[in-house]
C-alpha cells in the first residue's frame, strides 16, 4: 500500500497548526517509523492518513485514492483494508479475546466458518490461542496490545499503522510488539510505526521520518 | 422495564377498542330486530285493525307485521309488570290495538329511510301514534362512534409515549456502547452494521411490548367473560365477550413493533450523525 502525502497541512479549529507542509512518500512493502516529541504531530499524521480526520490543505493519497475527496461512506470500505494498533489498545472490555479480534470481520460480513479460521490465525500469531476465551481485563498490559494487533492482522490489512503501540510496556514486551510488526512488512504489509523509543528504530534499522514541531525534518 | 411501561400504554387504547367491539356486538343485535309500533286508534275495531294490517303488510319498505291485540297486550303486560290485581280492577281494556311493524333489512339500517316510515305512518288517521323503540340505540351509536375516535385519539397520543420511551431506550444503549461504535468505525464497520443492533432493539421492544400489551387485553376480558355471561343470563339474553379480534390483534403487534422502528431509526440518525469518529475516539 502506497502512501503519498504533498504539501500537507493540519490546522485545528482552535487554530493551532499540529502539521505544516509535509511531503512524502511511503512505498508498498515498506515499514518506516515515525518519530518526534510528543505534540510534534505524529498521530495527526497517522490520523490523516487513516483518515480519521482531514487535511487542511494539500493531498493525501493512499494506493491512488485522494482521501481528500472520498465520499464518507466508502470511508468504511477503505479502512477494512488498513489495520490500525493504539496506545490504549481500544479492545472492548465486555467481550472475551476471540469476539474483540473477531470484530472486523463481523463488520466486513465474513462467514461465521471464515471468522473462527481467521481469527484462530490471527491469534495464533500473535501467541494468544489459549486465552481466546478471556476477557481483555484479565490479561497484562502487553497480552491486550497482543490482542489489539490481532484485531489489526484479522482482516489481512495491506497496511498497518501503529500509534506508539508500546507506549505502556516494559522494554522486553516492547520487543515481542516490534517483532510481530517486523514480521508482517517481512510478509509484504506496508508499516507505519509512531514511536518515541529510539532503541527499536536501531535495532530493526529501518527508515525514519522525523517531525518536529509539525515539519518533517532531515 | 421499558417493555412493560411500553405494553400499559398500548393496553389501554386495545382494551377500550376491544370493549367497544362489544357494545357495538350488543347494538347490532338489537338493530337487527329494530321495528316500528303503531298504537292504532282505540276507538278502531279489531277487525278494522286487521285491515289495516294487511293493507300495510304491502308497504314496499315492510318484511311483515304482526298484531297484537289489546286482550293480548293486556295478558302480556299482567304477566310482566306484577300489577295483575291493579289491572284485574280496570272496568275495561284502556290498551288500544298495536301493529309491530318489521321494515325490510335495507331499512333496518339507515336512520334517514327509518324515520320517513315513521313519520309516514304517523301521519295514517288511525294510527294515534308510530314509535321507533330503538331511538336509545341510534343515541348509543352516535355515543359508540364518539367513543371510538377517542380511542383513536388516545392511541395516538399512548403511541406518541411509546416512540419517545422507544427513543429514549435507544439514547441509553448507542450512549453506552460509545466505545464499541467508535471502535466499529475505526475497523471499517459502515453506517448501517453500527445502526443494525438499535434497530432491532427498538424494533423489538415495540414488538414485545405490543405482545404483552395484547396478553394484558386477553387476559383481563377472559377474567371478566364470565361474570359478563351471568349478567346477561339474568337479562334474559345470552352474550359471549370477546377480547380483541384477529385483524385488531395483527394491526396492534405490527403497530407496536412499526413504532419501534421508527423511533429507533430516527434516534440512530439523530445520535449517530453527530458521532463522527474523531469525537468518539478521542
Amino acid at each position: 500500500m502506497m502512501i503519498e502525502l504533498s504539501n500537507v497541512s493540519k490546522r485545528y479549529p482552535q487554530g493551532y497548526e499540529a502539521l505544516h507542509n509535509i511531503s512524502l512518500r511511503i512505498e508498498t512493502g515498506e515499514m518506516v517509523f515515525l518519530t518526534g516529541h510528543s505534540g510534534a504531530g505524529k498521530s495527526t499524521l497517522l490520523r490523516l492518513v487513516t483518515r480519521i480526520e482531514q487535511a487542511t490543505r494539500g493531498q493525501v493519497i493512499i494506493n491512488g485514492q485522494n482521501l481528500g475527496k472520498m465520499k464518507s461512506r466508502t470511508v468504511p470500505y477503505f479502512r477494512r483494508s488498513i489495520g490500525m494498533v493504539f496506545q490504549d489498545h481500544k479492545l472492548l472490555h465486555n467481550r472475551n479475546v476471540y469476539d474483540n479480534v473477531a470484530l472486523p470481520l463481523i463488520a466486513s460480513g465474513y462467514r461465521p466458518r471464515d471468522i473462527h479460521r481467521r481469527v484462530h490465525a490471527a491469534l495464533d500469531k500473535v501467541g494468544l490461542l489459549n486465552k481466546e476465551n478471556s476477557m481483555p481485563i484479565t490479561l497484562s498490559g502487553g497480552e491486550q496490545q497482543r490482542v489489539g494487533i490481532a484485531r489489526a492482522v484479522v482482516n489481512r490489512p495491506n497496511l498497518l499503522v501503529a500509534d506508539e503501540p508500546t507506549g505502556n510496556l516494559d522494554a522486553g514486551l516492547s520487543d515481542e510488539i516490534f517483532d510481530l510488526f517486523n514480521d508482517f512488512n517481512y510478509h509484504g504489509v506496508t508499516v507505519l510505526v509512531a514511536t518515541h523509543d529510539l532503541r527499536h528504530i536501531e535495532r530493526l534499522n529501518k527508515r525514519t521520518l522525523s517531525l518536529h514541531q509539525g515539519r518533517l525534518q532531515g | 422495564m421499558s417493555i412493560s411501561v411500553i405494553a400499559i400504554a398500548l393496553a389501554l387504547p386495545g382494551g377500550l377498542y376491544a370493549a367497544l367491539e362489544n357494545v357495538n356486538e350488543i347494538t347490532v343485535d338489537f338493530e337487527h330486530g329494530a321495528k316500528l309500533s303503531l298504537f292504532l286508534n282505540r276507538k278502531m275495531k279489531s277487525e278494522q285493525g286487521r285491515q289495516l294490517a294487511d293493507k300495510l303488510a304491502k308497504h314496499h319498505a315492510v318484511q311483515h307485521i304482526e298484531i297484537i291485540t289489546p286482550d293480548e297486550a293486556l295478558a302480556e303486560f299482567k304477566a310482566r309488570s306484577g300489577l295483575q290485581e291493579a289491572l284485574d280492577s280496570l272496568s275495561r281494556n284502556p290498551l288500544p290495538m298495536v301493529l309491530q311493524v318489521y321494515p325490510q333489512p335495507d331499512y333496518a339500517h339507515e336512520p334517514e329511510k327509518l324515520n320517513a316510515l315513521i313519520r309516514e305512518f304517523d301521519a295514517l288517521p288511525d294510527v294515534e301514534i308510530a314509535q321507533f323503540d330503538l331511538e336509545w340505540i341510534k343515541r348509543l351509536n352516535a355515543l359508540i362512534q364518539l367513543a371510538h375516535r377517542a380511542v383513536w385519539l388516545l392511541a395516538a397520543v399512548l403511541g406518541l409515549g411509546v416512540f419517545l420511551i422507544i427513543g429514549n431506550t435507544i439514547r441509553l444503549a448507542i450512549a453506552n456502547r460509545q466505545d464499541e461504535i467508535g471502535i466499529t468505525r475505526l475497523i471499517g464497520g459502515t453506517g448501517a452494521f453500527i445502526r443494525r443492533p438499535f434497530l432491532y432493539l427498538g424494533t423489538l421492544q415495540g414488538l414485545f411490548g405490543a405482545i404483552v400489551a395484547l396478553l394484558v387485553i386477553q387476559l383481563l376480558f377472559s377474567f371478566l367473560g364470565e361474570p359478563v355471561q351471568q349478567l346477561s343470563t339474568l337479562y334474559g339474553t345470552r352474550f359471549d365477550l370477546t377480547g380483541l379480534q384477529i385483524i385488531p390483534s395483527a394491526v396492534l403487534i405490527s403497530g407496536g413493533a412499526l413504532t419501534g422502528w421508527l423511533s429507533a431509526s430516527l434516534t440512530v440518525g439523530v445520535y449517530l450523525a453527530n458521532a463522527e469518529p474523531e469525537k468518539s475516539v478521542e
